[in-house]
């Protein structure tokens, strides 16, 4: 259950990540107001950017590992990966 | 004080520590120690081979003329390793599984391992990268002759104006050598190149650090802060473009994050070189926050830049030319260093990957098809593999260089950068298609991919060499003069940005054809197989394969084509583990399927899908490609998704049959424990008549002395104790005929009110015996509901004498109310008496209820009474209710519907529950 929340939460990061840097909130933003002297818009581009990187990270901990898999590739194949985990 | 030849010196130094890296490295991967080599920060750090001098040097100065665009390059690429879960993972896994070799490679293993689709790609990431090669040339030359100019030192006595191709030449030779040392070493079934991937993230490290120096340096050392930056004038000019966040933007941010994943060097690093799939963890975080890094200084850097650099200096070059303004020459050292970094990690990796992909996919196809020199010898193909890539390098080089020579005087190469992206994004529509479409077929791609790549070239490519081989006319008026062919207002299509046009064009072909060929033309068995193996890469491993695939060989002919593939040594150790797999003391295993979809797979590692497929084939009989079973496998597939969202609903309905189940459980333990109840209590009542029958009987039959008055008492007893048993059993048998609705009495038109006004009289004597009165009230006129007279009357009986019985006032009074209402009759029965005791009240109507029968008369029921006339209520469709306790004795109410006069009451339910 709390990987399916990831896994969604994972989306629901890229999606809004998507729609937040791109127009029409995009320009939202762009006018002339300064945040501790920075113009807003940059701040807002950073901003978005470097949460995203923190969300990322937060989540990367919480999404399901993939099952350790064959400790190299040219080892023979074994049965054990058959019928891993689902997508 | 800085000079060229200090510079170049510093540069050759840090070529011979890249050297190093990358020796030790190797090295130490092959002794086994790859700890640090495979560690995901080394991954991710070689990812930012993404980041090249076009980027070091050029954000700034895309910054400077429109203000924050630059950062649509980081973003697409930022948006694209966060998603990391669903694209990324999923090109990881397939990559790894089928040993794709490079992008070229799985495209075309996904389409039936086509030969044709992987030269195509391979062209076209030929034609794509080459001129970026230059890019990365004129980014290292400009900055020598930056610092030439800027210094009044020549290098190594070399006229300025010759400076930029003698430079670029060795810089090029130079970056060759490297790549052909350390990313030709071997022809690995892995195809990894631990030296180069080491090297390549020193590189990445020494680039951010001297853009975060420089960054630091300009902002606090230059402007003195960061409020101080944006409140120079240049700082308006530079974030108030007018459309800064128009179409472009959106073109931008999609091209860099199709750029991320179909760059064949980005594919090099991200897939072929990855160790472990779990590193894209780190890197869906950690490469976006190299990239953040990265840019965090451009903005500053070019406002500063515009606001202090004398006017007309190049953008391109502030990085640079503002430290070296300051005489910082430590720092432009650093900075030369870095943009060198970026050029040459760039140039390293795109050169490995193309070079692979020409010798996988042109020089070997080639060689299968003329005709054979001799008997294969052991290592053959290997050997000739590492001379095309080595040959392939030092090609892709010097095409590059030519490419930069003939290019030095225009500007083209300053947009080369985004119209290699635009050209490498055809690839997306096939990739993404193969990656989660059954249908895509190699057709398809095949026709997306010509049409997309030949619409971007016209529309793109050839328009950056205006004014040189191709007269201007050609882009005014279009070619033989036809307006809707003008390549830059493709049908009419005017006054769009270039590059939205161009993106538009192409990807709209190449989308509209992959679709509509796919969907056309059938798939050949190959093909459907290599769909279902991608597509479903995490639920079908890839040693599935022998399951479709029959197909048997001599195991001394593998052999031999396993030693000109691998050598010798891998062969060997190849045969061996499998052999050992399949329990087998003899290094040679059985060549059964599974074995040689095994083979093939390495083989592919090596000289790619299409080509490791030709090999096999060469030497293996009888293959069949089993469809029925692929049917099987996609149904199976197709089974298991819709077996678990049934799975789901199932068990959400099996938790609500539950709960039914536990529900209907609990009523029937209550059922049972009534009817335990019913039975005890029927016992108890037959038992009281029976003990006193019993009795008198046995004093009738030992007692001979008894006078005739007594015996005559005793028998009238006798008797009434059996009428009240008859009575009580009858009770019984009516109310459970009644309950199980099998009793044989019609529905027909009764006048309840006259059968009221006969239960009163019935009951007249019986008041009269109590000294109670009886008043009736209400409707006077027949009111005809469907029921049965007798039995109504029986319900009427029974509730005017509880009435009276249990009426235990001083003057009881019984007032019977009837009215119509709401197309029902109603009628109360009222009394003055004590009223049923809270307690009561809810078991009053339950068989042989308690509550009367202590002081209950010889006459009256066995407390079935009410049960039963409640059941005969029902069966005529209306209902008997104790009303609520007004404190002035107790009120039944009967309701009983009227008689539609229309049509036929509907009758009760054939076995009404209780």
């Amino acid at each position: 259950m709390r990987r399916q929340k990831a896994r969604d939460a994972i989306v629901a990061v890229t999606v809004f990540g998507t729609l937040l840097l791109l127009p029409p909130i995009l320009p939202f933003f762009d006018r002339s107001v300064t945040v501790g002297g920075v113009p807003l818009i940059v701040v807002y581009v950073f901003g978005v950017w470097l949460a995203l990187i923190v969300a990322a990270w937060a989540l990367s901990r919480r999404l399901p590992m993939d099952a350790p898999r064959r400790a190299r590739l040219d080892d023979p194949p074994t049965d054990q990966i058959r019928g891993e985990g689902a997508d | 004080m800085l000079s060229a030849n200090a510079v170049l010196f510093t540069a050759l130094a840090y070529v011979a520590l890249l050297f190093l890296v990358a020796f030790v490295s190797d090295l130490r991967s092959r002794k086994g120690w790859l700890a640090l080599v495979r560690s995901p920060v080394v991954y991710t750090l070689s990812i930012s081979v993404y980041c090249t001098s076009w980027t070091f040097y050029g954000a700034v100065g895309s910054a400077a003329r429109n203000g924050l665009e630059f950062a649509t390059i980081y973003l697409g690429p930022t948006l694209v390793f966060v998603g990391w879960w669903f694209l990324l993972r999923k090109l990881v896994r397939i990559g790894r599984i089928h040993r794709s070799s490079s992008i070229g490679d799985l495209i075309s293993s996904r389409y039936g391992k086509s030969t044709s689709l992987a030269v195509l790609v391979t062209l076209i990431a030929v034609i794509g990268t080459t001129p970026y090669i230059a890019l990365q040339l004129k980014a290292v030359t400009t900055s020598f002759q930056v610092i030439a100019d800027a210094t009044g030192t020549s290098l190594l006595g070399i006229p300025t104006r010759d400076l930029d191709i003698r430079t670029g030449f060795w810089v090029a030779v130079g970056m060759a050598v490297f790549t052909i040392l350390f990313g030709t070493r071997n022809i690995d079934a892995n195809e990894h190149h631990h030296g180069v991937v080491a090297a390549i993230a020193v590189e990445a490290l020494v680039k951010l650090f001297a853009l975060l120096a420089v960054g630091l340096y300009v902002v606090f050392w230059i402007a003195g802060g960061v409020p101080e930056v944006f409140a120079l004038p240049t700082s308006a000019a530079v974030l108030q473009g007018s459309d800064t966040f128009g179409i472009r933007w959106v073109a931008l941010t999609f091209l860099s994050a199709t750029a991320i994943v179909c760059l064949p060097r980005q594919f090099q690093i991200t897939v072929v070189e990855n160790a472990d799939e779990n590193h894209l963890r780190t890197a869906g975080w950690l490469f976006p926050l190299y990239l953040f890094l990265t840019s965090l200084f451009t903005l500053p850097i070019a406002i500063v830049g515009l606001a202090t650099l004398p006017a007309g200096s190049n953008p391109d070059m502030f990085v640079l030319t503002l430290p070296m303004q300051h005489d910082q020459s430590a720092l432009a050292l650093l900075v030369f260093i870095g943009g060198f970094s970026s050029a040459t990690s760039m140039v390293i990796v795109a050169s490995i990957a193309l070079s692979i992909m020409v010798s996988n996919h042109i020089v070997m196809p080639i060689a299968l098809r003329l005709p054979r020199r001799s008997a294969g010898v052991s290592g053959d193909v290997k050997a000739l593999l590492l001379v095309s890539r080595r040959i392939s390098i030092g090609v892709i080089l010097l095409l590059g260089f030519a490419y930069f020579v003939a290019s030095a005087k225009s500007d083209a190469l300053a947009s080369m950068g985004l119209i290699a992206f635009a050209g490498v994004a055809q690839f997306l529509p096939s990739l993404i298609g193969g990656l989660y479409w059954h249908q895509a077929s190699k057709s398809g791609a095949f026709a997306g991919l010509l049409a997309g790549v030949l619409t971007w070239a016209y529309t793109l490519l050839l328009p950056s060499f205006e004014g040189g081989a191709i007269p201007a006319t050609f882009f005014e008026r279009g070619p033989w003069g036809i307006a809707a062919l003008r390549p830059q207002a493709l049908f009419g299509a005017e006054g769009v940005d270039p590059l939205v046009h161009s993106l538009f064009w192409s990807l709209g072909v190449n989308v509209v054809l992959f679709v509509a060929v796919s969907l056309c033309r059938e798939q050949k068995p190959l093909e459907r197989l290599q769909a279902t193996l991608f597509i479903d890469v995490f639920r079908n491993p890839a040693d599935n394969e022998a399951r479709f695939i029959r197909r048997s060989a001599a195991i001394d002919d593998l052999y031999v084509l396993a030693q000109r593939i691998l050598g010798a040594e891998q062969a060997h150790r190849l045969f061996r583990d499998f052999a050992r797999k399949q329990g087998s003391r003899d290094d040679l295993p059985q060549p059964d399927t599974e074995f040689i979809a095994h083979l093939e797979r390495q083989l592919a590692g090596g000289i790619g899908a299409a080509s490791a497929r030709v090999m096999v084939s060469q030497v293996i009989t009888g293959e069949t490609i089993s469809l029925e079973e692929l049917m099987k496998l996609v149904d199976e597939t197709q089974q298991v998704i819709e077996y678990s969202q049934q799975l789901e609903s199932k068990s959400q309905q099996l938790q609500t049959t539950a709960r039914q189940l536990r529900e209907a459980n609990q009523r029937l333990k209550a059922l049972d424990a009534q009817k335990d109840d019913f039975l005890s209590q029927v016992s108890h009542e037959v038992r009281t008549p029976m003990a006193s029958i019993r009795s008198f009987s046995e004093i009738l039959l030992s007692d001979a002395d008894l006078s005739h008055e007594q015996s005559t008492r005793f028998i009238e007893i006798i008797h009434n104790e059996t009428l009240r048993l008859t009575r009580l059993l009858d009770e019984i048998l009516d109310l459970s005929h009644l309950e199980r609705g099998e009793l044989t009495w019609t529905l027909e038109p009764v006048d309840a009110l006259a059968v009221l006004r006969r239960a009163v009289e019935t009951c007249q004597g019986m008041a009269d015996g109590a000294a109670a009165t009886i008043a009736v009230n209400g409707e006077t006129g027949p009111v005809e509901v469907l029921g049965h007279g007798d039995r109504l009357a029986q319900v009427f009986i029974n509730l005017i004498s509880n009435a009276i019985k249990h009426n235990t006032g001083p003057s009881p009074r019984l007032d019977i109310r009837s009215s119509v209402a709401d197309r029902r009759l109603i009628v109360d029965v009222q009394d003055n008496g004590p009223g049923v005791a809270a307690a009561d009240r809810d078991r009053i109507f339950a068989k042989f209820s308690r509550t009367w029968a202590s002081d209950r008369p010889v006459t009256a029921g066995a407390g079935l009474g009410l049960a039963i006339s409640r059941a005969i209520l029902r069966r005529m469709n209306g209902t008997l209710d104790l009303l609520p306790d007004t404190g002035q004795g107790a009120c039944f109410r009967v309701v009983l519907p009227l008689r539609q006069t229309t049509g036929t009451a509907v009758g009760p339910a054939a076995g009404e529950q209780l």
